[in-house]
C-alpha cells in the first residue's frame, strides 16, 4: 500500500525525510553533491533502503527553482503577451516598466485586443476572436509560450479561456498557454507581469520537471509529485509547469508548515533559525501572514503572495556574557509578530534552533526539534489550498450571500487542487475596504486549505 | 521647476503620497502612464496661473474610481482629448492650461498626463493642497465658486455632464454614477479662469509636492534624526512611532471607515488611535487629540520607508505617524465647516499640528 511520503528540500544541500501522513519520521537523508540532481538521487537511494518504491504515495519537493542552475536570463524564453481589455488600458502596453534586459529576453509578440470584464463581471467589450487568432498566427514558430491576461479575469475567466483555446488551435499543444485567472491579487499590470514571467519560465521549468520525474521513475517511484509554494501549501506538477513563480521561495513556507505540524498548532509565531538569522512569521488559522504590497521579481512588479517575515541576526538571540535575554530588537520583532493576536505560542525550529535562547518569559514556547529536517517534514505534510481574491458588491447580493459565494468558490478550488473534501479547513476570509466609492463593495480574499486525499 | 520630465516623477509621487494623508490611491498605473506619455510627448511645462491672461479658461482634471478598479480597467489615453472637447464645447472657447484638483498619488499625475497629451501647460497649483475625498472640498468652493457643471468621460469615450443646485451632493452624484460607467472615469469640475486660480488656488503645489518627496527620499526611516530637513520644509512633526496592534474596518454601511490602534515602540503604555475614512482624519494619544483633519496625517512604514494607504495597513506593522499643517485657509471657520472633522461626521474639536485648536 502506498502509505509513505517523501519530503525533499533542495537548496545548497538536499534534505529528505520519509514519513507517514502524521509526521512520524521513519528515515532521513542528506545529499551534499554540488550537482543537485545527483544530490537528490543520493537522498532517494538512502530513503528507499527503508521501504519499497511502490509504498511511496507522494513525493513533495521544496525548492524547484533551486534545482535550476542556469542564470535567470537563460531560463527565460520568448513569449507572446496578449491582453484582453480594449478599449480600456491601452495607455500602458504590456511589459511596461520591466528592466530592459528582461523585457528583451521575453518580448516577442505583444497585443491588446477587445475583451475582458468590468469589476462586476459585465464585459468591457465582446472578445475580438479575429484579433486573438491573428495574434496567435503572428506567434507561430516564434514564441515558446503564450501569456493571456484579461481585465478582471478573477471575476470572469471566460474570455481568457476562449482566447487560450484559440491560441492552442493555432499553435498546437506544444506551446504552453498561461492565463492569469488563477492568480490572486488585484491589479491588471501586476497579474499580467506575473503571467508573462510564468510563461517565459514555463519551457525551462517543464524540462526540470521532466528531469525530476525521470529521476524518480528510474528509482521506480511512481508516486504523485507535488511542489511547495511560498506559503507552504502544495502545487501539482501541472500547476508548477504553468505558474512556476508560485514555487519560488518555498523553503520558508515548508519550514513554517513543519513547525506547525510538529507542534500540532494552527496559530503561532514561527521562529526559524538558519544561516546566522532568525526569521519570524505569524501564522493565524494555519495561514502565514502575507505582505499586502506588490512583490518584485527580478525588477518586475508581480501579484505573487509573499509571507511576511522579519529577520533578526541570531546574535541578538544568543546568550551574551551572563545575560540570557533577547536584545531589544529581537524583543520588538517578537512583540510585532504577536501584535493583535494575543499571547500566541512561539515555535522555534531550524538547524540553528539550539543557539536561540528562550524567547517567551512564560511556558508558551515549543521546540519540536528535528533541526535541518523541519522543512522536509513540512514539505511532506503540506496541504493544498484554493483562493478567491476579487471585488464583491453587496447591492444586489447581500453581504452574507457574497461571503457564502466566496467560500464556496474557494472550497471548490481547493478540492480541484486535490484536497480531501471531507477534511477541508474552515475558510479564512480577509476583507479589504474599497475607498473612493459609495457603492457597498469590498475586496475579499478567501482561502481554503485541506490535506491531500489519502491514497 | 518649469519643465516636468520623467526624472521628476519619483519625487512628485512620493510627495503626493505624503499629502494623500493615508489615501489618494496607488501610484503604479498613473506612474506608468505618465512615463509613457512623457516619453512620447516630451516634458510638461509648469506655469503659474498669473502667467496667463486673466480670463483664460482652465481645464481642471482628475480621475474618479476606487483604486482597485483603477488598477484593473484604467484609461486608454483618448479620454483626455474627449474630456477637453466636451468641456470646450460647453464653455465655447479653448482651454489654456490644465489645472490639478488634488494632491494624492493618483490625481497628481493624471493632470500632467492630460497636459502632455493635449499639448497644454499645467498650472503649478491645485485646489485642495492635499487629498480630500470630495470635489466640493476645494479652495474654490470656499471662495464661492461652484463645482457644477461636472463632466465625466468613461473608457468607451462616452461623455456625460450634469449640474446640480446642491453643491454638497456633487461627489455623491459622481460616485453613484461610477458603477454604471465601469467604475472608472476622467472628470472635470469647476468652470474657472486663470485669475480664479491665481486668487484662490494653492500656488506652487506641484513644486512643493516634489520638494517634500525629494527631502523624504533623503531620509532613512530607521533614523528619526534624518527627518530634520523634511520636517522643517513642511513644518511637520513626528507624532508617534508605534506598532499596529488592532485594526477595525467597516465598509458595509455608509462611508468606509476604520480605526488603527498603535502602541508606542518604547512600551505598550502609550496608545495612538487613528480614525480614517478614505484618508486619515483624527489622531489621539491616550485619549488626547494630537491632530485632526484638515491637517495632513501621513503614515510611513519604518521597515520599507513606504508611505502607507490606511486601507493597506496590517497588524504588527511599525509606523511613523507624521502630521503636516495644511493651507491656512482651511483653518478658518468657513474652511473647517467644509473640511473639518464635523464635515466627516466626527464630533471632535479641530486640532492643528502642534496641538492648538482650529
Amino acid at each position: 500500500m502506498a502509505e509513505w511520503r517523501i519530503g525533499l528540500v533542495v537548496d545548497s544541500r538536499t534534505v529528505g525525510v520519509l514519513t507517514d501522513g502524521t509526521g512520524t519520521v521513519r528515515a532521513s537523508a542528506y545529499g551534499f553533491d554540488v550537482d543537485r540532481r545527483t544530490s537528490i538521487a543520493e537522498v532517494l537511494d538512502t530513503l528507499l533502503q527503508c521501504v519499497s518504491a511502490e509504498s511511496i504515495g507522494y513525493v513533495m519537493i521544496t525548492g524547484l527553482a533551486e534545482i535550476a542552475s542556469a542564470p535567470w536570463h537563460e531560463r527565460l524564453s520568448p513569449v507572446g503577451a496578449l491582453r484582453l481589455a480594449a478599449p480600456a488600458t491601452l495607455s500602458v502596453p504590456p511589459l511596461s516598466g520591466w528592466p530592459s534586459e528582461k523585457a528583451a529576453a521575453v518580448r516577442d509578440s505583444v497585443a491588446v485586443v477587445a475583451g475582458g470584464h468590468q469589476y462586476d463581471g459585465t464585459e468591457v467589450s465582446a472578445l475580438d476572436e479575429t484579433a486573438v487568432a491573428a495574434f496567435a498566427h503572428r506567434c507561430r514558430n516564434r514564441v515558446a509560450a503564450v501569456a493571456i491576461t484579461g481585465a478582471n479575469a478573477q471575476v470572469d475567466s471566460g474570455h481568457e479561456q476562449r482566447a487560450a483555446a484559440i491560441a492552442r488551435e493555432v499553435l498546437g499543444e506544444s506551446v504552453p498557454v498561461v492565463t492569469s485567472s488563477g492568480l490572486g491579487g488585484m491589479g491588471l499590470l501586476e497579474r499580467e507581469n506575473t503571467t508573462v514571467l510564468d510563461a517565459a519560465l514555463s519551457p525551462h521549468i517543464s524540462l526540470l520537471l521532466d528531469g525530476v520525474t525521470q529521476l524518480l521513475r528510474a528509482k521506480e517511484v511512481t508516486a504523485d509529485i507535488y511542489f511547495t509554494s511560498a506559503d507552504g501549501t502544495l502545487l501539482t506538477a501541472s500547476d508548477v509547469a504553468r505558474h512556476p513563480l508560485r514555487a519560488r521561495r518555498a523553503a520558508r513556507g515548508a519550514a513554517i508548515t513543519g513547525a506547525l505540524r510538529l507542534a500540532a498548532l494552527d496559530d503561532a509565531v514561527v521562529v526559524e533559525a538558519i544561516d546566522g538569522y532568525v526569521y519570524i512569521t505569524t501564522v493565524v488559522e494555519g495561514t502565514p501572514q502575507e505582505n499586502l504590497g506588490p512583490v518584485q521579481v527580478q525588477g518586475v512588479r508581480t501579484c505573487l503572495p509573499e509571507v511576511r517575515t522579519s529577520a533578526v541576526r541570531i546574535d541578538e538571540l544568543r546568550t551574551r556574557g551572563t545575560v540570557a535575554r533577547p536584545s531589544g530588537d529581537a524583543r520588538l520583532a517578537l512583540r510585532r509578530a504577536r501584535a493583535g493576536h494575543g499571547a500566541l505560542p512561539v515555535i522555534v525550529v531550524g538547524p540553528d534552533a539550539d543557539e536561540v535562547i528562550r524567547l517567551d518569559d512564560g511556558d508558551n514556547e515549543i521546540r519540536p526539534g528535528f533541526g535541518a529536517r523541519v522543512g522536509a517534514i513540512g514539505a511532506a505534510l503540506g496541504e493544498v489550498s484554493g483562493t478567491v481574491d476579487r471585488i464583491f458588491r453587496f447591492t444586489e447580493t447581500s453581504y452574507p450571500d457574497c461571503v457564502a459565494q466566496a467560500r464556496r468558490m474557494a472550497r471548490e478550488s481547493a478540492i480541484q487542487a486535490g484536497a480531501d473534501p471531507s477534511r477541508l479547513r474552515r475558510p479564512r476570509v480577509r476583507e479589504f475596504p474599497l475607498t473612493y466609492i459609495s457603492t457597498r463593495c469590498a475586496r475579499m480574499r478567501v482561502t481554503v486549505s485541506g490535506p491531500l486525499v489519502r491514497v | 521647476m518649469h519643465d516636468l520630465g520623467i526624472d521628476d516623477i519619483a519625487d512628485l509621487v512620493l510627495g503626493a503620497e505624503v499629502l494623500g494623508s493615508g489615501g489618494g490611491g496607488d501610484s503604479h498605473v498613473p506612474w506608468r502612464m505618465l512615463v509613457g506619455t512623457l516619453a512620447e510627448y516630451g516634458p510638461v511645462r509648469l506655469i503659474n496661473a498669473d502667467e496667463l491672461p486673466a480670463d483664460a479658461p482652465l481645464l481642471p482634471v482628475l480621475a474618479g474610481g476606487p483604486p482597485g478598479a483603477l488598477a484593473e480597467t484604467f484609461f486608454n489615453g483618448h479620454e483626455f482629448g474627449r474630456l477637453r472637447e466636451t468641456v470646450e464645447q460647453q464653455i465655447g472657447q479653448p482651454c489654456a492650461a490644465v489645472l490639478p484638483v488634488q494632491l494624492g498619488a493618483f490625481n497628481t499625475m493624471i493632470p500632467l498626463i492630460a497636459a502632455a497629451r493635449l499639448g497644454l501647460p499645467c498650472i503649478d497649483a491645485d485646489i485642495m493642497r492635499r487629498c480630500f475625498p470630495a470635489v466640493e472640498m476645494t479652495l474654490f468652493m470656499l471662495a464661492g465658486i461652484r463645482p457644477s457643471p461636472v463632466f465625466m468621460v468613461d473608457m468607451w469615450g462616452m461623455g456625460t455632464m450634469f449640474a446640480t443646485q446642491r453643491d454638497d451632493v456633487v461627489s455623491t452624484l459622481i460616485r453613484t454614477s461610477l458603477p454604471h460607467l465601469g467604475m472608472v472615469a476622467l472628470i472635470s469640475t469647476y468652470t474657472v479662469t486663470a485669475e480664479d486660480c491665481a486668487r484662490f488656488g494653492a500656488r506652487r503645489a506641484l513644486t512643493d509636492c516634489a520638494s517634500i518627496g525629494r527631502l523624504l527620499r533623503s531620509t532613512s526611516s530607521h533614523d528619526l534624526a534624518s527627518y530634520g530637513d523634511f520636517l522643517r520644509y513642511c513644518s511637520g512633526r513626528v507624532e508617534f512611532s508605534g506598532i499596529v496592534i488592532d485594526l477595525v474596518r467597516d465598509w458595509r454601511e455608509g462611508t468606509p471607515h476604520g480605526t488603527i490602534t498603535l502602541e508606542a515602540v518604547e512600551g505598550p503604555a502609550r496608545l495612538m488611535r487613528l480614525e480614517h475614512q478614505h484618508e486619515n482624519l483624527v489622531a489621539a494619544v491616550d485619549g488626547e487629540l494630537v491632530v485632526t483633519v484638515p491637517d495632513v496625517i501621513a503614515l510611513i512604514d519604518v521597515e520599507s520607508g513606504v508611505v502607507m494607504q490606511s486601507a493597506d495597513v496590517v497588524e504588527g506593522q511599525r509606523l511613523l505617524v507624521i502630521a503636516i499643517p495644511t493651507d491656512a485657509r482651511w483653518h478658518t471657520p468657513a474652511g473647517l465647516e467644509l473640511v473639518g472633522p464635523q464635515a466627516f461626521g466626527l464630533d471632535v474639536t479641530p486640532t492643528r499640528v502642534g496641538g492648538s485648536g482650529g
